[in-house]
């Protein structure tokens, strides 16, 4: 099965939602990025990538509630789809597949 | 506590989709508001302004479709729609194609390196602060009769001072005096020309760039000279010029006080070198008497900085008093001052002398017309072909119109459409003046750069000119064919519509007619240098090799002459004070016996100072009398020759009665011994003057060579070494007359060429026209010529009936154009004194070519069309 292809940066958003669960909207996916990565994280790109992801039907999204530090302004809440489940999950297996196959030797150690 | 900045809030709801931007800016004022609290309000505001431009990217800018179709005019989807169809329609019909896009490209090609051109003259002189406020003096001699007898750019040198004193409220005068010098610098020895001798308030008036030297000082003291920028390079090299001493002619010692930027080629003066004006004082040079008192000698450009808003004909009007004041009481009767405003002179100031030769007004008119002849009959292709091409687009029209399209929704198709072809043309137009503008600057000897179309007016006038030649060319189509009624064009019932073009042949008659009028001006401009070339001028010009020398009295000239002619290859070495096909510009009154005493005859008479070989050295032939002559020793003194207008004006029916009469030539009295023919000193645009030739010591300083065949190199090669021995170190420089002679007509021989480019580019554009409507007409009319051939047409008959139609057109494009040239170049004629008439075999020999193209065009496509198998043309319905 040809699977949609994601980008790393894709990659972390699209686990950041599933992270976040119910309250993951722009702000809190780039916040929780930022303190997991712990690389600085702009809006528009966190955006960028949800439109895409939201495009390959990975996520979907609906509108949420307005708070008053959002100058009254609703935010857009997503959850993972089943498509977007099942890719995390087909990538991850590719993860541990290759980490099964490297023998102890191959990488240099790190002092562990 | 401020909210996020003003500006980037406002950008970001005008970039972004409106379907996210409540979600977008939700999420930046969140993260604002928790930034002020963590990093204070200054870092939380530029960085919310980094956000926003970080959303400048396609997916916040993509609006989303619109499910429902919006019934605007202007939808940017239905233009879309356009410009697809016309790109289908431009590739479907690719011959079509091109041949609208290739007329309409090389039009305005045309149109754009005209354009360059007339920008170019129009720009001349205009990078002065003062532009506006500078004016020069000019003056004008009338004969006693009233008529002009000389007009001259230049003025007598006390004329700038006695402006100043008797018209205080002139800003400045600057009188400035044109001369050449040989200039020596340690082993740098050159001729130069463009030496300026100026006042030192030049740079108060003119804004010269100084690059080195104090503009105030530089031209203070006297033997001080300014080097222009080449210059100095070319003397000093690396070194530093300031203080360096030259040496001119030998003579005098300069120091270097400067170095200026040169003018740029838009002026119509280019010093290359400025000697301060106090030089003149000094007795070797000019003599300060000389500048305060002599009125004879006009050659000091002189140039007044008045104030702003000051009508200068006032002080014309004042002129004439300001004369009778200064030079005598009756000065005004034969001489009159003029001021011509600075910027005007280079296109309208045609007078017998000026620093430089000059633009002509003229040439702007009659290049900025033929453009706009261009670009019309490029227009009238476009439409013409469009309007030809609807006939296969009318179902298209029919469709959208049942479909729902409002008129003007198919007009905004059309005018996208040719806005669009003529957007393509464009680009071609530009990259075609790109390759054609090296030709184009060694034509017009300009320095035209791309860079000028790239100006920020020019680019707006590319636009205006792409708009309003689509639109224009586009409108006839678009509202012609939008008028069709859908019934009857998806019935097939096109033909009657498109029959009566009237407009079209209209058109194609115009377009004829001013492709004729080109090719007639043509062959009379070349046929008036055929003329011109061929004219018995009286005297021999070829293998004339000019030199020049002051005429010193330490050289022994004729010690020179016979070292020249030792070699067979010369044949004779004449001397004169100016060569034929230059100007005559001395002038003075002639004086013959009335009665007992010597009386003043009121008549000018052009003068040339000659020694007794410069009649032979022309071959020019007498009418009566004898040449000067080494035998008689008066001859030097007191011997006149006159020509045969000469005698005329001054009352003598024959030459021989002239001969040995008494006459007097301003200060000189003599004996006429000799009359010549007339012969053509001057350039057949003027009548032959009279002329007095005498022998005038110290102004002789042409020296005329003339080559008898032979080996031209090996007398060169010997008149070089002679020059050499003779004046050591001087560089040696030489000119042939006969390519003198061909710098007086530059001016026709570069209308000739344009002439001809442009009637060739007209005809090429009217053709292609043609052939596109030719291609069209048999298309339309395959059906009626299967039915003819069946019925036994020959293919002869079928090729003449096609052909007809269009023959018929050109013909009445030559009967409308042939009145017209014939009164243009009437005119143009007038500039020469002797030309030739227009004969009837020109209107003959442009109306067959004119015929002759257009049925080579047509024909190709007839007899395709009539050779087509009838069989093919039939079977389908």
């Amino acid at each position: 099965m040809r699977r949609n292809y994601l980008g790393e940066f894709e990659e972390l958003v699209l686990l950041t939602v599933a992270v976040l669960h119910e309250g993951a909207y722009g702000v809190a996916i780039a916040d929780e990025l930022e303190r997991q990565t712990g690389r600085s994280v702009s809006l528009s790109a966190v955006h960028a990538a949800l439109h895409r992801l939201e495009e390959k039907a990975m996520l979907n999204s609906r509108l949420g509630e307005a708070t008053a530090e959002r100058g009254g302004r609703r935010k857009r809440l997503f959850t993972v789809t089943a498509l977007g489940s099942r890719t995390l999950q087909s990538i991850r297996e590719t993860r541990n597949r290759l980490w099964d196959s490297i023998s102890p030797q191959a990488l240099p150690a790190l002092g562990l | 506590m401020k909210p996020p900045p003003r500006w980037a809030d406002r950008l970001l709801e005008r970039f972004c989709a409106p379907h996210l931007l409540e979600e977008i800016q939700g999420d930046l004022h969140e993260r604002f508001e928790r930034r002020r609290v963590l990093f204070g309000e200054r870092a939380a505001r530029r960085q919310y302004g980094w956000e926003v431009l970080g959303f400048l990217r396609p997916f916040a800018l993509k609006r989303k479709r619109n499910a429902t179709s919006t019934t605007y005019l202007i939808s940017h989807m239905m233009i879309q729609n356009y410009f697809k169809i016309a790109f289908r329609n431009l590739r479907k019909h690719k011959a079509f194609s091109f041949i609208n896009i290739a007329g309409v490209a090389l039009g305005l090609a045309c149109f754009l390196m005209l354009a360059l051109y007339v920008k170019d003259e129009l720009s001349y002189d205009r990078h002065h602060a003062h532009a506006d406020r500078i004016y020069r003096l000019s003056r004008t001699f009338l004969s006693k009769d009233g008529t002009v007898s000389l007009r001259l750019g230049h003025a007598a040198p006390p004329f700038g001072p006695l402006i100043k004193q008797d018209f205080p409220e002139v800003e400045e005068v600057v009188r400035m005096l044109e001369t050449g010098a040989l200039i020596r610098y340690g082993d740098h020895l050159f001729n130069e020309n463009e030496l300026f001798v100026a006042e030192q308030n030049l740079f108060k008036v003119f804004s010269f760039k100084v690059l080195s030297g104090n503009p105030d000082k530089a031209l203070e003291n006297p033997f001080s000279i300014m080097f222009s920028r080449p210059m100095a390079e070319k003397y000093f090299g690396k070194e530093n010029p300031l203080g360096k001493v030259v040496r001119l002619d030998d003579q005098l010692d300069y120091t270097v006080t400067g170095v200026f930027e040169p003018l740029p080629a838009q002026s119509h003066f280019h010093p290359s070198f400025l000697i301060s004006f106090t030089t003149l004082n000094d007795d070797r040079v000019y003599g300060a008497e000389g500048l305060r008192s002599n009125w004879g000698n006009n050659s000091f450009s002189t140039f007044l900085l008045l104030p702003e808003k000051y009508d200068a004909q006032k002080m014309v009007k004042a002129f004439p008093d300001f004369q009778n004041r200064h030079i005598d009481p009756k000065a005004s009767t034969y001489s009159v001052l003029d001021l011509m405003k600075l910027t005007d002179i280079h296109l309208h100031s045609h007078l017998d002398s000026e620093i430089e030769a000059n633009g002509d007004i003229q040439y702007v008119y009659l290049f900025s017309a033929i453009a706009l002849f261009i670009l019309i009959i490029a227009c009238i292709n476009y439409m013409n072909l469009a309007t030809a091409k609807s006939a296969t687009r009318a179902k298209e029209v029919g469709m959208r119109k049942v479909i729902g399209a409002v008129r003007l929704q198919l007009i905004n198709q059309f005018l996208s459409e040719s806005v669009l072809l003529v957007g393509v043309s464009v680009v071609l137009a530009v990259g075609i003046v790109v390759l054609c503008l090296p030709a184009l600057n060694n034509f017009t000897q300009k320095q035209l750069s791309f860079a000028a179309l790239l100006d920020p007016t020019f680019l707006a006038i590319l636009v205006f000119i792409t708009l309003f030649t689509g639109l224009v060319a586009g409108s006839y189509p678009a509202f012609f064919m939008t008028s069709f009624q859908p019934i009857s064009v998806l019935k097939g019932r096109m033909a009657s519509v498109l029959k009566n073009g009237m407009l079209r042949q209209t058109l194609v008659v115009a377009q004829f007619a001013i492709a004729v009028v080109l090719i007639i001006s043509t062959v009379v401009v070349y046929t008036q240098m055929r003329y011109i070339q061929n004219y018995k001028l009286g005297y021999s010009k070829d293998q004339v090799v000019l030199l020049y020398a002051s005429d010193d009295s330490t050289i022994h000239f004729e010690s020179i002459k016979e070292r020249l002619k030792a070699n067979s290859n010369i044949r004779e070495v004449g001397r004169s004070s100016r060569v034929p096909s230059g100007r005559l510009l001395d002038s003075w009154e002639a004086y013959v016996m009335k009665g007992d005493s010597m009386a003043p005859t009121d008549i000018n008479i052009k003068s040339l100072s000659v020694d007794e070989d410069f009649i032979p050295t022309y071959q020019i032939e007498m009418a009566a009398g004898r040449n000067f002559s080494r035998d008689y020793a008066t001859d030097k003194t007191a011997g006149f020759i006159l020509n045969e207008t000469a005698v005329r004006l001054l009352g003598w029916k024959n030459p021989a009665d002239a001969v040995g009469n008494r006459f007097g030539y301003g200060a000189v009295r003599g004996q006429i011994i000799g009359v010549t023919k007339d012969y053509h000193f001057e350039s057949l645009h003027q009548k032959v003057a009279p002329i007095v030739m005498f022998h005038q010591p110290g102004r002789m300083s042409r020296v005329s060579v003339q080559v008898s065949g032979g080996d031209l190199q090996q007398a060169l090669s010997h008149i070089e070494s002679v020059w050499q021995s003779q004046f050591p170190g001087r560089p040696f420089s030489y000119e042939f007359l006969d390519q003198r002679f061909g710098q007086l007509y530059a001016r026709e021989q570069t209308q000739q060429m344009l002439f001809g480019i442009f009637a060739g580019i007209a005809i090429f554009i009217s053709c292609l026209g043609l052939l596109g409507l030719s291609m069209f007409m048999a298309e339309v009319r395959t059906k009626e010529i299967g039915v003819r051939k069946v019925l036994g047409a020959s293919v002869g008959s079928i090729v003449v009936m096609l052909s007809s139609d269009f023959l018929k057109l050109v013909l009445v494009a030559i009967a409308i154009a042939s009145p017209i040239a014939w009164y243009g170049m009437r005119s143009w004629l007038q500039d020469f004194a002797y030309h030739t008439d227009i004969s009837w075999w020109v209107y003959v020999l442009a109306g067959t070519l004119a015929v002759g193209i257009a049925l080579l065009t047509v024909s190709f496509q007839s007899i395709k069309a009539a050779l087509m198998n009838p069989v093919k043309s039939l079977r389908s319905e």
